[in-house]
């Protein structure tokens, strides 16, 4: 515990004499070293596309950055609360496309009105959250393991259901959020799914950064142990983000399958790397604690710019592939040592 | 032998950022000698022992070993040359066995694989010529923490240390483990080792070095020898002129003072209504038959050594842990500790021995201040100039420096962390507190004040329930004590019968 004692802490003592707002200033640069990295690599990006192509930079183009990135944002959402807790939720993927199986099914073939059928898709991707919660917060099993065993158990359950076969009726309110448009020309027509993505950002944001329970969430992510002997019930708190995060999956398949007119069992298996590798990519700590919301977005838009300005390059397909994991790599790995940076300036405060 | 076999350092002088954390310090060691190091929080010690291990490459001053100038580029550097730090907190791979953390990086190997069976030969060999008796095949994590250290500084010395500085080696350690410490220190110095010995426990210092240098505000201000040094006169040289006033909870005779508290302690056991009894409450290898009462305004006190099942007591009646029979009854109800956040509700309030499982160290410190209150402070939303008011508020009732409450707690010094976890349960006055270890690693000036906040908590009638390790805190501060020894309560002290030498003979 002395680690802290006499050099390191000599500074931090005598800061006291020294103006606050100098000590807050160097507060308000080290915590936002999370946050500069991604935009400093988003913007590199940017840059790189814009010269490199012709057809990267006009507005119809990153208008349709955002929409390939709006389903995504929805889970993405989910999962932010899933790594400020410190858990990992590997069942997003299996959970969207059980959802958007589970919806049509009671629409289309069930026959239940369309509010009924989506809050039913909804509830079936809850009780995955509530199930994972229960695993890994009152059995004690790794969130890893038991999210590893639901993406097993709801995929399966969404081949039992459809048996291979392709859903064609699906509510109409889906096909409008997911595939619509408002506004009436070129580049003012805006997919609806950008704003759904949008709102589900903004509430996720609001949630956690201006009520009680986000503050919970950051404090517990940040120091589980602490929190629990401070009376937090870090159990309901954990759970809460599982559930949450099981939510935003099924919400963002209902979308998926709204985009696709169809709802299957197969098709969205990227969905779980891209949604994790987006909120780590914004510079969200895996360990809980750190990160948010903002940094989500920033991480989400890294993502779209990447694999949009990629296709632009019109590179060989087999090329893309490995190069955006490199690409990824590199992104993450420069994150990573920002965050290092950061940490060494804290220890020297 | 070198011609001046000595670790020497002359004008040592560090800087961070603005400030001079070391400034102009002469050190040196001799063979064969335990030179003490003590000094309050801040003082430099840990700067001056880092830099004596090459953490530190830019300082100013002249570091020798053995005559030969030296400037360290790294601890492996310094390593190299024969110098080994133990660090207060155990860096020991747990989960190896002693054999292997003692090997380290480099165990011995055939063809290209590792031979166990020279691995614990030769690791046993080592032990025993250093006069240890250890399973080296046992794991780490399993050994008590006082056999670990052992094991820690016979793996530095296996690695080549010749001089070996230890920081705060026995503040966890109970006497006997103290005492063989001290036997095995006595036994490397026979071997023409040095020995810097950094710590706050200065009847430690005093018995074990035979000379003692005392840091204050970066500089050394005296190094005496062991036969002209005293507890008095060095409390004086650490925390400068007027040293009456602050040690006084220290220093004063304990009969007289016993005599006054006794009198109280009789008067609380008579008129103050019972607030916590706990009736035969056990858990499984931590404590059995654990009775006891606690009064409105009381403090008792809970002495124990390291490892007699204190600390899960403190945390079962948090509900931290679940005690597996017995029960709880607080205000006259009984209640059942399933969870911390029951325990809160009923109001009890804990403060843990290990301020890291008790902060969030990234954190500001008003976040760690109001994050047991929210519920109760705040509607559902976040209002932050309502936070801050309160944390402003608590953060002078028990004076934390700086007063900045968007500081992370991490960037403040051990003992206004402490501070801050004391003032995290201040702004809802809790019935119940329940203290494990307020003031360990604290410098005298910070304890003062951490006692100061406990004693105003009694004084406005919270029950307070005070384990330590440390007879002079439980002296300061109880009304009543309870002994510890193996998970059974072995006495109850009260009145003049509540002295150092009965709560030690007792544990």
């Amino acid at each position: 515990m002395e680690r802290d004692e006499s050099g390191q802490t000599a500074p931090s003592e005598t800061s006291a004499s020294r103006p606050a707002t100098a000590a807050r200033f160097a507060d308000w640069v080290r915590r936002q070293a999370r946050n500069l990295a991604p935009l400093a690599t988003l913007v590199l990006m940017v840059t790189f596309f814009a010269v490199t192509t012709d057809s990267f930079l006009n507005l119809v183009n990153l208008r349709n950055i955002l929409a390939q990135v709006a389903t995504l944002a929805v889970v993405a959402t989910g999962v932010t609360f899933v790594l400020l807790c410190g858990e990992i939720d590997l069942s997003i993927a299996a959970v969207a496309m059980m959802t958007g199986v589970i919806t049509s099914v009671l629409f289309g073939v069930v026959g239940l009105p369309q509010p009924i059928a989506i809050a039913g898709g909804l509830a079936a991707a809850s009780i995955f959250g509530l199930v994972n919660a229960l695993a890994t917060m009152h059995i004690g099993l790794p969130s890893f393991v038991a999210t590893l065993a639901s993406m097993q158990i709801a995929s399966g359950l969404a081949q039992y259901i459809t048996r291979g076969n392709i859903l064609y009726v699906i509510p109409p309110s889906l096909k409008y959020l997911g595939g619509a448009y408002i506004g009436a020309r070129d580049p003012w027509r805006l997919p609806v799914v950008v704003l759904a993505g949008a709102a589900t950002l903004a509430l996720g944001h609001v949630v956690l950064r201006y009520t009680r329970f986000g503050r919970l969430v950051y404090m517990t992510g940040s120091n589980r142990e602490a929190a629990r002997l401070s009376g937090i019930n870090t159990r309901r708190i954990v759970g809460t983000c599982l559930t949450i995060c099981a939510a935003s999956a099924g919400a963002a398949g209902m979308l998926n399958t709204g985009r696709l007119g169809s709802a299957q069992s197969y098709g969205l298996d990227d969905m779980l790397l891209d949604g994790v590798s987006a909120v780590v990519l914004g510079g969200t700590s895996l360990f809980g604690g750190e990160g948010g919301i903002k940094n989500t977005i920033i991480g989400l838009l890294i993502f779209g710019v990447l694999n949009n300005g990629l296709n632009q390059l019109q590179l060989d397909i087999f090329v893309r592939l490995w190069l955006r994991g490199v690409i990824l790599l590199v992104a993450l790995v420069v994150n990573v040592y920002a965050l290092r940076a950061r940490g060494a300036a804290r220890t020297r405060a | 032998m070198t011609p001046e076999p000595f670790l020497r350092l002359r004008g040592g002088r560090k800087r961070f950022g603005g400030v001079l954390a070391l400034d102009g310090v002469d050190f040196d060691l001799g063979p064969g000698e335990v030179h003490g190091v003590v000094g309050e929080n801040g003082a430099g010690k840990s700067t001056l022992m880092k830099l004596l291990a090459g953490a530190y490459s830019d300082y100013d001053g002249e570091l020798s070993v053995g005559g030969e100038p030296r400037r360290f580029a790294s601890p492996a550097d310094a390593q190299a040359a024969g110098i080994g730090m133990v660090y207060q907190e155990l860096t020991a791979f747990s989960h190896l066995t002693v054999a292997e953390n003692i090997f380290g990086r480099h165990p011995p190997t055939r063809r290209g694989f590792v031979s166990w069976r020279a691995t614990n030969r030769i690791a046993g060999q080592h032990l025993s010529e250093l006069g240890l008796d250890i399973d080296v095949t046992s794991r780490m994590g399993s050994l008590p923490v006082g056999t670990q250290q052992l094991v820690e500084i016979a793996r530095v010395i296996f690695s080549g240390a010749r001089w070996i500085i230890l920081d705060e080696p026995t503040s966890a350690l109970s006497p006997p483990e103290t005492k063989r410490l001290f036997h095995f220190m006595t036994t490397l110095k026979a071997q023409g080792r040095g020995l810097v010995f950094i710590s706050h426990f200065l009847d430690d210092v005093l018995e074990i070095s035979d000379r003692v240098t005392v840091l204050k505000n970066s500089r050394r201000v005296a190094t005496l020898a062991a036969g002209e040094a005293d507890k008095h006169r060095l409390v004086a040289l650490m925390i400068g002129a007027d040293s009456s006033s602050l040690n006084l909870s220290y220093e004063s005779s304990p009969t007289s003072s016993a005599g006054a508290r006794g009198a109280a302690a009789v008067a609380v056991a008579e008129s103050a209504p019972e607030v916590l009894r706990v009736e035969r409450l056990s858990k499984r290898g931590a404590f059995t038959d654990i009775s006891l009462s606690l009064g409105q305004g009381e403090v008792l006190g809970c002495f124990a050594f390291m490892g007699a099942g204190q600390t899960t007591l403190g945390r079962c009646l948090f509900g931290a842990d679940r005690a597996d029979a017995g029960t709880v009854v607080l205000g006259g109800s009984v209640l059942r500790l399933t969870s911390t956040t029951r325990a809160r509700a009923a109001g009890i309030a804990f403060v843990p021995e290990d301020r890291r499982s008790a902060l969030m160290m990234s954190k500001q410190i008003f976040k760690n201040i109001t994050v047991a209150h929210l519920a109760r402070i705040l509607p559902w939303w976040l209002r932050e100039p309502r936070e801050l008011a309160i944390a402003d508020t608590q953060m002078k009732s028990v004076g934390v420096r700086p007063h900045d409450p968007h500081l992370p707690v991490g960037a403040l010094s051990g003992g206004n962390q402490q501070k801050v976890v004391l003032a995290k349960w201040l702004t809802e006055t809790p019935r119940v507190l329940i203290l494990n270890e307020p003031t360990r690693g604290m410098d005298v000036g910070a304890k003062e004040e951490v006692l100061g906040v406990v004693r105003r908590l009694r004084a406005q009638g919270v029950a307070i329930f005070l384990i330590s390790t440390e007879p002079e805190t439980v002296l300061s501060l109880a009304d009543r004590a309870l002994v510890m020894r193996k998970g059974r309560f072995t006495a109850e002290l009260a009145g003049a019968a509540l002295t150092k030498a009965n709560l030690m003979k007792t544990a």
